[in-house]
């Protein structure tokens, strides 16, 4: 089980990254993150949206609703250039992070 | 039994208790909830589970609040979310403002627009006057010479040209001098033996001759030539590029040989870009001053009685002008006071400075007196073009503050609403705002539709590059700015200061004070407008004068032929024989030759000097040569004497004089000149007949002391004709010309146009006046329309009543005028002394000049009151005659 602190960090780069696939409306990005984790990171729902309306506040995302036949209105999001520009500020950090921890935990341990 | 939809809208209930969750964010949570049930119910769970695992799978609501609060709370971007929303509101409610009261916002854009592009017009018809001779790079340490002189203690003349000696002395003894520049005006028949085409020659006006000096002083461009050396030497000339192309077409000029007056050959040793429009001094030919030395004797190098020359020096940067100019007057006293006294004269030379030339100087022999303008007209333009904008900003303030009070209940509302005087400020800042906004952007469009109309009408060529210039952008921004301030501002305050407690209990707000200034308003649009029309009718009144008094000269009929030049001298034989023959032309009544024509400016003066009698002192007069027919030719009348006589071989040695100068020479009256001997430039001659004083030049001068000498010396034939077998007669004038003078171009122009051309000028300002007259009474007469049509609407009910009450049509419509015409009234009274005073200076700088007529005052007043009935007029017209049902039926 993932902690909640490293749950909430790593929240923004993983929503950018999904978006960079494509546009997706929340249910479906909820959905894809279980499946990514395999069920390893707590997340309540409900805390996605939040999150979400921050990054359309910080203009890395933006929404619009669509609405289709024969289907529930969605509001969709989808990552602005901006966005994708924070997203791979994020992956250097995440990056630098990862080396530190596997210098550390490498094959040949410091500390065991 | 459990109840999905009653569960999931138990559960959004929750949301709401929220002020975090907006409606979208609120119904997004739903979809998410729904979506998940029906996964979880396609999983094969019952309602009840699948909404409480999504449910609680979608986790604490609270903490999602707090979560969104925080969103709200830290405001990320620089842009404040409320003051754009407010913006589009305000533009919102401004655009359905205007869409409510189209005509009166109509009104106010027309107005506006009107005002601003009359404004910008006149600024840069202003700016061109402004730039002459500025385009020099040291214009500000360029001085020109004035010539004063003084004969028997009486000022004799003040001239633009001067001695030639001045120069020399100037640069001879102040170090302060940088360099100078003088030239000497010419004018003379040109001509090139094109080896294809033969002889091409034209009479040339404007010549100069002139040293390389002037390129040291002045910026005026060598397109090809040398500049320290195309001057030197005699029998140089350098050629304008426009001049160029028509001697030589597509040929190189330089090195060509130029015959002046078919006697003098001129080398063309470099071509110059034609002189701009903006210069004082105009010029297609330059000759090199070695020449005129060499013709002169060095005369033209060290005369100090000899004033033909327009002097220009080049100051030191930063010099003390008044500290040069009383050291020159102190060492020239010195020098030449001892010669002075002598001849009882005085002299006197003072530093002009160059950019004050164009509008402000008014000497005698100006080089081009027709473009000369007078300083205080052009700012008064200026002055003009302010008022106009006032007036059209004023119909802005007028406009809506009186429809301010149809808003009054907006103004309550919001302000209860919690909106702040800030805000509401800005609300009505917005409106004029985009008023302004319209306004200049149809001012734009009529100042570039109208430039050429307006510079031909000014009477330049008013560059449209102006219009791309900065400053000119400036303007606008300024106008805008100015206009959103001056017009908005007022209106903004007055709007926001509404008192809703007041306003909303339905109390009538009609603020004694508004509609005073109101009022005052109106009367300031109307006195502008009176004194407009009135100095328009004046200014008029003047040129009619100026162009219809008797100049004592017959110029009526006349044709003039340029004189030969290129033919050798030409004798009283030669010439005889010539108008004889043309005497056989059917059509022709007369021909007389003579140096110089009215109208034309005479430059030609002589040392004159009673010898019997009171010993007067020698003085300067203006010369004419004539033949025996002048006199008649032209009608003049003789006070006393004879003419000049063929029955009299020797009245080579007599003279004519004009009346002033037989007073001028103190002669008790014109018969007791006669028979009385002068001193006349060297030559002893007799005085044979006085003629009545004419004018020689527009009324614009005063008539000069003038003699009359019979030389031969045709710089002029001029014919009285028939005007109606013009044609005729000049065809029939072609052979003759050609036999007798076979180098010279015929040259011909009428007499009157030609005098008159002095007063195109004048006539151009006085219909740049009138136009700008007939505007601004357009603007304020819109502005009185629509105030017209505001009150009569607010009071369509009161007229109702009194007609139900047994008002009559008439009754109504002077009811609803007086309002109107009170203060148009009284802009009268106080436009007219005004005026009086203003036009009484302007027509002192005239010698011969109307006399303010008080009807010019009645008629403009009298006008303004029918314009302004006439524009309020149609509106009462249409309320009085409205029935009574149905204005009681309004509102």
């Amino acid at each position: 089980m993932i902690s909640k602190n490293l749950t909430a960090a790593s929240t923004k780069p993983i929503i950018l990254g999904i978006l960079k696939q494509g546009k997706s409306y929340g249910y479906l990005i909820i959905k894809e993150i279980k499946e990514l984790s395999g069920g390893g990171m707590e997340w309540s729902d409900g805390m996605l949206y939040p999150v979400l309306h921050r990054l359309e506040k910080e203009k890395l995302v933006r929404s619009e609703w669509v609405m289709e036949d024969g289907s529930r209105p969605r509001k969709y999001y989808r990552i602005t250039e901006k966005g994708k520009t924070e997203l791979m500020a994020e992956k250097e950090q995440w990056n630098q992070v990862n080396r530190v921890l596997n210098q550390i935990w490498g094959p040949n341990p410091l500390i065991t | 039994m459990f109840d999905l939809e009653k569960s999931i809208q138990r559960w959004l209930k929750l949301f709401r208790k929220y002020k975090a969750f907006n409606h979208g964010s609120i119904r997004e949570m739903e979809l998410h909830l729904r979506d998940h049930i029906d996964d979880l119910l396609a999983a094969g769970h019952s309602e009840q589970t699948a909404f409480e695992m999504a449910v609680k799978a979608f986790g604490d609501i609270k903490s999602m609040a707090n979560e969104e609060y925080s969103n709200l709370q830290n405001p990320t971007t620089s842009t404040s979310f409320i003051n754009i929303a407010m913006i589009r509101n305000y533009l919102k409610i401004a655009l359905r403002n205007f869409r409510k009261q189209k005509s009166f916002t109509a009104l106010n854009v027309i107005g506006l627009s009107i005002g601003m592009a009359t404004g910008l017009l006149i600024f840069q018809y202003v700016k061109f006057e402004r730039s002459f001779d500025s385009f020099h790079s040291r214009a500000k340490d360029i001085y020109r010479i004035q010539y004063n002189a003084w004969n028997n203690g009486q000022l004799n003349f003040e001239s633009a040209v001067s001695v030639p000696s001045i120069a020399t002395f100037l640069a001879d003894n102040f170090p302060e001098v940088e360099a100078f520049t003088r030239f000497f005006p010419t004018d003379g028949v040109m001509s090139y033996n094109d080896p294809g085409q033969g002889l091409i020659s034209f009479h040339e006006k404007k010549m100069l001759y002139a040293d390389t000096s002037i390129f040291k002083v002045f910026d005026f461009e060598l397109v090809n030539g040398n500049q320290t050396t195309c001057l030197k030497g005699v029998d140089k000339a350098l050629i304008s590029k426009s001049a160029a192309l028509k001697y030589f077409g597509a040929e190189e000029a330089i090195g060509k040989i130029i015959t002046r007056d078919g006697r003098r050959n001129f080398q063309i040793t470099g071509i110059f870009k034609d002189v701009p429009e903006n210069s004082h001094i105009k010029f297609d030919f330059l000759l090199s001053y070695e020449t005129l030395n060499a013709m002169t004797d060095n005369h033209s190098e060290s005369s100090w009685g000899w004033y033909d020359f327009y002097t220009f020096v080049l100051l030191k940067p930063n010099t003390n002008v008044a500290g040069l100019q009383s050291k020159l007057d102190q060492l020239l006293a010195e020098t030449r006071g001892e010669f002075w006294r002598k001849r009882n004269f005085k002299q006197a030379f003072y530093l002009r400075p160059l950019l004050d030339i164009h509008l402000y100087s008014k000497l005698l022999y100006e080089p081009e007196p027709n473009e000369q303008r007078d300083g205080d007209s052009v700012h008064a333009l200026s002055i003009i073009a302010v008022f106009i904008l006032i007036i059209a900003w004023v119909n802005y303030v007028n406009l809506s503050t009186a429809l301010s009070f149809n808003r009054a209940n907006e103004v309550g509302v919001r302000k209860v609403m919690g909106a702040v005087r800030k805000q509401l400020l800005a609300q009505f800042l917005v409106e004029s705002f985009l008023i302004n906004l319209s306004a200049s952007i149809v001012a734009m469009v009529i100042v570039r539709i109208s430039w050429s109309y307006f510079s031909t009408l000014s009477g330049w060529h008013l560059p449209l590059s102006f219009i791309y210039q900065p400053d000119f952008w400036v303007q606008v921004v300024a106008l805008f700015v100015l206009g959103i301030i001056f017009s908005g501002l007022y209106p903004a305050i007055i709007l926001s200061s509404f008192k809703p407690a007041a306003v909303l209990k339905g109390k009538i707000i009609k603020s004694q004070k508004g509609g005073l200034l109101r009022k005052s308003l109106v009367v300031f649009q109307f006195a502008s407008s009176v004194f407009l029309i009135s100095s328009s009718i004046i200014v008029y009144q003047q040129l009619n004068y100026m162009k219809n008094k008797d100049l004592g000269i017959d110029i009526k009929e006349t044709l003039v032929l340029n004189g030969p030049r290129a033919t050798d001298s030409l004798g009283f034989s030669k010439l005889d024989a010539f108008k004889y023959e043309l005497m056989k032309v059917p059509g022709v009544k007369g021909i007389t030759a003579s140096s110089n024509i009215p109208g034309d400016e005479n430059y030609w003066t002589n040392g004159i000097e009673r010898l019997s009698g009171e010993a007067t002192s020698r003085q300067i007069v203006s010369t004419v040569a004539i033949d025996h027919d002048y006199v008649p030719s032209f009608d003049l009348q003789l006070l006393a004497g004879r003419n000049f006589d063929k029955d009299f071989p020797n009245d080579n040695k007599r003279i004519l004089l004009n009346d002033a100068l037989a007073l001028s020479l103190q002669f008790k009256d014109a018969a007791s000149a006669i028979g009385e001997k002068v001193n006349y430039g060297g030559d002893t001659l007799e005085i044979t007949g006085v003629l009545q004083d004419h004018h020689q030049m527009s009324l614009k001068s005063d008539v000069m002391p003038t003699a009359y000498i019979l030389v031969s010396r045709p710089s002029f034939i001029a014919l009285k004709i028939e005007t109606n077998s013009f044609q005729q007669i000049l065809t029939s004038l072609e052979a003759p010309w050609k036999s007798y003078f076979p180098g010279d171009p015929m040259d011909y122009f009428f007499l009157d146009e030609f005098f008159n051309r002095q007063y195109e000028k004048d006539e151009r300002f006085g219909q740049v006046f009138s136009l700008f007259t007939a505007l601004a009474i357009f603007i304020a007469c819109l502005g009185l329309v629509g105030l017209a049509s505001y009150v009569t609407v607010q009071r369509t009910k009161e007229i109702g009543i009194r007609k139900v009450l047994g008002s009559t049509v008439p009754g109504i419509i002077v009811l609803l005028s007086k309002g109107f015409l009170q203060p148009v009234v009284l802009a009268n009274f106080i436009a007219w002394p005004l005026t009086w005073f203003i036009l009484e200076q302007w027509l002192q700088t005239f010698p011969y000049r109307v006399s303010i007529n008080p009807v010019v005052f009645i008629l403009s007043g009298l006008c303004i009151v029918a314009v302004s009935f006439i524009s309020v007029g149609s509106q009462t017209l249409r309320a009085a005659f409205m029935q009574p049902a149905n204005s009681l039926k309004y509102e």
